[in-house]
């Protein structure tokens, strides 16, 4: 992917998973998902994202004569909104593949780039409401 | 240097074969496709269980395929690709190992003989004892008085129950409550040290993933260690065979392998067992052609990989909220539920065309954050995305528990289900590749909802919310049998009651593939139990 199309990657994770403190770049979540599509697993994906992070644009040109990296927060979401109920399948089938990526680059164990510093698993209460998942393997090991 | 038995594949099949054979002074050598893993490996990492990269093969270098009533030409998949390495499926197992019900050896008798649909060619009493050995020797922990429709037993489980997370008290009595009969789930995870290995760590990455302690009772911890110990056995890893070879007299001379580095070796033996899973032992008979066999070694009938059969599986899960539920022990933090009721195995009349239900296995939705994540995400009907997403993940683990269950049951063998050789489609080293086309009679789907709907009222009944099957008459990818179905008649089947192919008299296939019909309850104890049978019966052949 090239810088712009790593900017738009980039602005619609921080839109499908928008956290206080920059968490969602904090935690590397578009950096894994941009990865994650050059590699052995999720490769396959790479077409579909690409076609569906252009129809993103396309769609904000529409309907604001802007990139969807130059609109408003809201304006991004209300294009993400229109996607995301598309009437098109495959439009769909984008949104629902680009989102269980983000949920990996979230929560993925971090050797596989995402989550860095656990900070998925912090938001979500692994570390204290519940046990992490080494964390079992990390005391029998002391 | 001529062998007296070597063993495709170390995994629910090749584990009691290589323990037995090599017990009896055999002198056996196993040829184990994957690598083997040191404990050190089995890393709790959620990617390995959901994208499945680090136990079955790249399938870019060595697919399956699949065609469904949907698909016009077949599409690589990593169905029928259960665990390639040492120890098979049992390394990553969840290890839930259930007997069948006497009934299960007698489908035909029961709901009507077709020609999918048969008896098994013997019946539970004879292999009771075998299940009592497999029990024994892989360590399995359970109290099998308490499930009154269990068949008779000879001997108790070896080890006591596993602990349990207190909400199993409050779901026992829930079940007593509706007239069920909960009993503890018989688990081949040790409760207590057992054999020289310690017992379970109660980690929280159980089902999925290789057991970093050695409590769970694979072939890799439980078998092929100590019959390697007797001197007799050679596991040689990372050796994929390529083709069973046969004499000019018809008997199998032995096999050639591939090793590590692409170089070819071939090895005599007297007797050749392939227990590669049910798809590979397959397709390793139709890859072995000849001109005394080709349409495949053994496959005279044509019945080599028909009567293929995935497990079926269905399940439920039900929200138990902490501030609803103050009486409830919530708070407490443990792996295992393992609450299981065999009350469902049977369907009441009119339900379905077969009167099978099903096996309820109740546990805990361990918190595994990539699934709770994309239950959040996902679970509702309607994707959560956007501040909906971020507050439903920050709140769900906050709030309260899952509790769901798993039920077992039928995978009825028919004609649109089978596995040949892809047409098209090979490995890297150009074998043909596995052709699965797979078809779901409509009893899997009414079985699946009827007894997730017992299991839900049983969740209501505790009190727990948002109440919702999470998959119906769905089939398992690791619970894979037929496609070498045993039985007496040779135009019928392809392995007689000992599992010897009919038309090889040193060959035999001993792993999930001879069973004629999938059972209720999920496979594994019953090819652990049977390859033991099997291996006793070859053992006393070969003094």
């Amino acid at each position: 992917m090239n810088t712009q199309e790593n900017k738009l990657l980039e602005a619609v994770v921080e839109r499908l998973l928008p956290l206080d403190d920059d968490l969602t770049r904090r935690a590397g979540v578009a950096a894994y998902v941009a990865a994650a599509l050059e590699g052995p697993i999720h490769g396959g994906n790479r077409t579909l994202i690409e076609r569906g992070l252009d129809l993103v644009d396309g769609v904000a040109e529409d309907d604001y004569e802007r990139n969807f990296t130059d609109c408003a927060a809201a304006e991004q979401d209300a294009v993400l909104e229109q996607i995301a109920d598309a009437e098109d399948r495959s439009v769909r089938h984008f949104f629902q593949t680009l989102t269980s990526l983000v949920l990996e680059g979230f929560l993925c164990d971090p050797s596989h780039g995402g989550n860095r510093d656990e900070i998925g698993w912090r938001f979500m209460g692994f570390g204290d409401s519940e046990p992490r998942p080494s964390d079992c393997l990390e005391e029998i090991e002391t | 240097m001529k062998r007296d038995v070597v063993i495709v594949g170390s995994g629910a099949g090749g584990g009691p074969l290589a323990l037995t054979l090599s017990r009896a002074g055999l002198d056996v050598l196993v040829l184990e496709k994957g690598p083997r893993h040191p404990r050190e490996a089995y890393r709790p990492d959620e990617m390995r269980v959901q994208h499945r990269q680090f136990y079955i093969p790249d399938l870019t270098r060595d697919p399956h395929t699949v065609v469904t009533r949907k698909t016009t030409e077949s599409v690589r998949t990593h169905l029928g690709w259960i665990s390639t390495c040492v120890g098979g499926g049992t390394v990553h197992m969840g290890a839930y190992l259930y007997r069948f019900h006497p009934d299960d050896f007698r489908m035909g008798t029961l709901y009507g003989e077709t020609e999918e649909l048969v008896d098994w060619p013997f019946g539970y009493e004879e292999m009771e004892p075998w299940y009592s050995m497999a029990e024994q020797e892989v360590g399995m922990s359970g109290r099998a008085e308490l499930n009154p429709f269990e068949g008779p037993r000879s001997q108790p489980y070896p080890l006591p129950p596993l602990d349990r997370h207190p909400l199993s008290e409050n779901l026992d009595a829930a079940c007593r409550d509706l007239n069920l009969h909960p009993y503890p789930t018989p688990r081949a995870i040790n409760s207590r040290p057992y054999q020289g290995r310690p017992a379970c760590a109660y980690c929280f990455q159980c089902a999925g993933h290789g057991c970093r302690v050695g409590a769970k009772g694979s072939s890799q911890e439980a078998l092929i260690p100590r019959a390697e110990a007797t001197g007799h056995c050679e596991v040689r890893a990372e050796c994929s065979v390529t083709e069973v070879l046969v004499g000019p007299d018809g008997w199998a001379t032995g096999c050639v392998y591939r090793d590590a580095d692409d170089q070819e070796h071939e090895v005599e033996a007297r007797v050749v067992c392939l227990s590669a899973s049910s798809v590979e032992s397959a397709r390793l008979l139709l890859n072995s052609k000849s001109a005394r066999f080709p349409d495949g070694l053994a496959n005279g009938n044509g019945h080599v990989g028909r009567h293929l059969q995935f497990h079926g599986v269905s399940y439920g899960q039900g929200r138990l909220a902490y501030d609803r539920h103050p009486d409830l022990p919530l708070r407490a933090r443990h792996p295992f539920l393992d609450v299981s009721a065999m009350d469902h195995y049977f369907l009441p009349e009119g339900v379905s065309e077969i009167a099978k239900g099903g096996l309820l296995r109740f546990d805990v939705i361990t918190a595994n954050p990539l699934a709770m994540g994309q239950e959040v995400a996902f679970g509702s009907g309607k994707i959560r995305w956007g501040r909906d997403l971020a507050d439903a993940l920050q709140r769900h683990c906050r709030e309260g528990v899952s509790v769901g269950f798993e039920v077992f049951h039928d995978f009825l063998p028919n004609e649109g289900t089978f596995v040949d050789l892809d047409p098209k489609t090979t490995d890297a080293w150009g074998a043909p590749a596995a052709r699965i086309h797979l078809d779901l009679p409509e009893h899997h789907g009414i079985a699946g909802r009827w007894v997730v709907q017992r299991g839900l009222e049983i969740l209501d009944f505790m009190g727990a919310e948002d109440l919702k099957p999470t998959t119906l008459g769905g089939t398992s990818a690791y619970l894979v049998h037929g496609t070498c179905r045993m039985g007496t008649d040779p135009d019928a089947s392809v392995l007689d009651p000992w599992c010897r192919t009919h038309e090889v008299p040193n060959l035999y296939v001993v792993d999930g593939s001879f069973m004629p019909t999938s059972g209720g309850a999920a496979p594994t104890l019953t090819i652990l139990a049977n390859s033991f049978r099997v291996a006793h019966h070859i053992a006393s052949e070969l003094d």
